[in-house]
Order: C-alpha cells, then structure tokens, then sequence
C-alpha cells in the first residue's frame, strides 16, 4: 500500500516538473549616423541693404539685419564618437569693402528635441568655415519656420571711408555645414 | 526490491511522456538596418515604427502523437485526464545591446485551428509573458517583430536583443 502512494506520489511529482522548453533568436536593429542640415524657408535669397543716413552732415550709416530664417537639422551620433558643430562660410562672391555680415544663432524652438547645438554667439562670416554652434548630438529641430534655430543676419560698418566707394548688388553664398566637432 | 520498482515505474512513465518541443525554422533572427535615405528633410525623425515582414520566423509545435493530435482520441483522452496537453508559449527578451526607449512588440500571424491569442501587437518586455497558447501539435506558426520608438535620440549603432520562447505545459 504504501508502495503504490509512493509510487503515486512520484508520478505526480514528475508531472508537476516537466521541463520548460526553450528556443531562441536574435533580432537587432541597426540605426545609421545621420547629419541632414537646411535652411528654412527655402524661398529666395535675403536681401540685406545699407543706406547713408539722410539726415544732412552725418556720417552714419542704416545698416540691415534679417530673422526670417532657421536653421533645421536631424542627428544621429554614435556612442563615443565626437558630437557635431555646424559651421557657416562665404562659398561665393565676396562683401563690399568696409562691411562685414555676422551671423548668430538663436536658442532652439519649435519642435526641436534631443540634444541640440550650443549657439557660439555671433560670428563674422569669411571664407573659412567657422563654428556657429556646437555640441549636437542625437537630436532633431522639426520641419520649417519656427523650428530649430532662428538665424540672425546683420550687416555692419566696419570701414566707412572704403565704403563709400561702393556701389550696387553683391550676392553672396553663406554655406552652412554640419560635421565633427 | 521496492526501489526498483518505483525506478522502472519512472522510466516507462518517462517514456510516455510526450517530447513536447517549440521549433523555430528558418529563417532565424531578424537583422534590420533602417536605410540612410529613411530621414528625406533636415528636422525629421526616423519613422519610429518598422515591421518585420509577416512570416519572419515560422515556429511549429511538436511532440509524440497520438497525444499531440488534438483529434485523436487518445489525446483528448489524455487532455481530459492529465491536462497536459494544453500549452503555452511565453515570450521574454533578453537584451545583448538596448536602449532603454526602443521597444520590441511581437504578434502572430495566420489563422491556426488549435492556436489562439497572440494575433495583437504586444510588447516584449524582460519578463516572460504569455504570447500565445493551445492545444497539440500544429505548424506553420508565423511570427512578426515591430521595432517601435526608434529615434536619432537614441545613439547611432546597433542595438540587439535575444528572444527567448518558452513552451510551458498548463
């Protein structure tokens, strides 16, 4: 009697312990480097004047600036590798003599999230590629006006006797880059 | 003499048993690389949500018939009296390389007489969670991956993560 409860006993035991199976894969998902830099609105260049004043005898000058655009980027950066700045040139044509153009970034808006670019403040664009802001990482800006980093244009006097033999249009190419810090 | 006894009683009860198995075919693993041209405009996202196609991987349920055939008799004789012939499958991950905002959801696919539940989207979390369950043998289980909450936040790189499938008896 007392073999068979054992017995009972056991069975009952080894149904209760039925191994667990197991099988098993891999899945991975491989999220590329991104850097994707515009300009927004794309609608026309800028036009930035400078005007003498008119009040008689004086020797200023009424000088431009711009807000109208921004800056709009997305970011992929991979760990340990080094974050990312953007940098603005002159790729084409040249300024009159005596003026300068300076560039500045405004703090993120809109829809932009992650780790975004740290604005150096302004900068005076030449033909050598030149940080206007720094730090980005994994981030991205949204799509548009109101995005990312509104950009600030201004013209500035810096020699007004060499300026006062120009005359007319120069168009310019402001080149903007984003790359390794 | 008794030991005996209880030994050979085991080993022929062990033999009976059924050899229940969870089977994935081919093709194993799902290695996906989101295409560079994925972002088209400066200032977007990824597109947050890619799919596995439908029959990713293909699973089978097997083990010794008759007890595996839910028509057979035997089987449901064996269900109405053991109650071993109902099972589980439960998923898990166990994560190789992960994000903590990425997230893995699974469902199955195609219609299976003695298979139910599973055919909704659910998230595969570190912890075994029922995935699907029924009764007997069947083939032909197709299972889809959706990665979800990809973003340029995350880190560039590759991010990888085991999935482990458990047949559990109920």
């Amino acid at each position: 009697m007392s073999t068979k409860i054992l017995t009972f006993s056991l069975l009952f035991a080894l149904a209760g312990a039925l191994p667990a199976q197991t099988s098993s894969e891999i899945v991975s998902l491989l999220i590329p480097d991104v850097a994707l830099l515009a300009v927004r609105p794309d609608d026309g260049p800028i036009t930035l004047n400078i005007t003498v004043s008119p009040i008689a005898g004086s020797a200023d000058f009424i000088t431009d600036s711009d807000d109208s655009r921004f800056l709009n980027y997305s970011s992929a950066v991979e760990s340990g590798a080094s974050s990312r700045a953007i940098y603005a040139e002159l790729s084409s044509g040249s300024l009159p003599s005596g003026l300068l153009l300076q560039i500045e970034l405004g703090t993120p808006s809109g829809a932009a999230e992650g780790q975004l670019a740290v604005p150096v403040g302004p900068v005076t664009i030449t033909s050598t590629p030149q940080s206007v802001a720094t730090s980005i990482r994994g981030a991205r800006t949204g799509i548009g006006s109101g995005n990312g980093h509104q950009l600030f244009y201004s013209i500035l006097v810096d020699d007004a006797e060499e300026l006062g033999e120009n005359q007319g249009t120069n168009p310019l190419v402001i080149t903007y880059t984003l790359a390794d810090d | 003499m008794i030991k005996h006894y209880i030994l050979s009683i085991l080993l022929l009860i062990s033999g009976l048993l059924p050899a229940q198995e969870f089977e994935l075919d081919a093709p194993l693993d799902w290695n996906y690389e989101i295409p560079s041209n994925d972002i088209v405009l400066a200032g977007e996202d990824f597109s947050s949500r890619y799919d596995s196609p439908a029959q990713q991987t293909i699973g089978r349920i097997s083990g010794g018939a008759p007890f595996w055939d839910p028509n057979h008799p035997a089987h449901q004789n064996q269900c109405l009296n053991s109650n071993r012939c109902d099972w589980v499958v439960q998923v898990q991950k166990i994560d190789i390389q992960w994000h903590p905002d990425l997230q893995l959801y699974i469902k199955r696919n195609g219609f299976l007489p003695n298979v139910s539940n599973g055919e909704i989207w659910q998230e595969v979390s570190d912890i075994p969670l029922d995935f699907f369950n029924g009764t007997g043998e069947t083939d032909d289980i197709f299972v889809q991956y959706s990665f979800r909450n990809v973003s340029v936040l995350m880190d560039a790189g590759e991010y990888s993560t085991q999935i482990l499938f458990t047949l559990v008896d109920i």
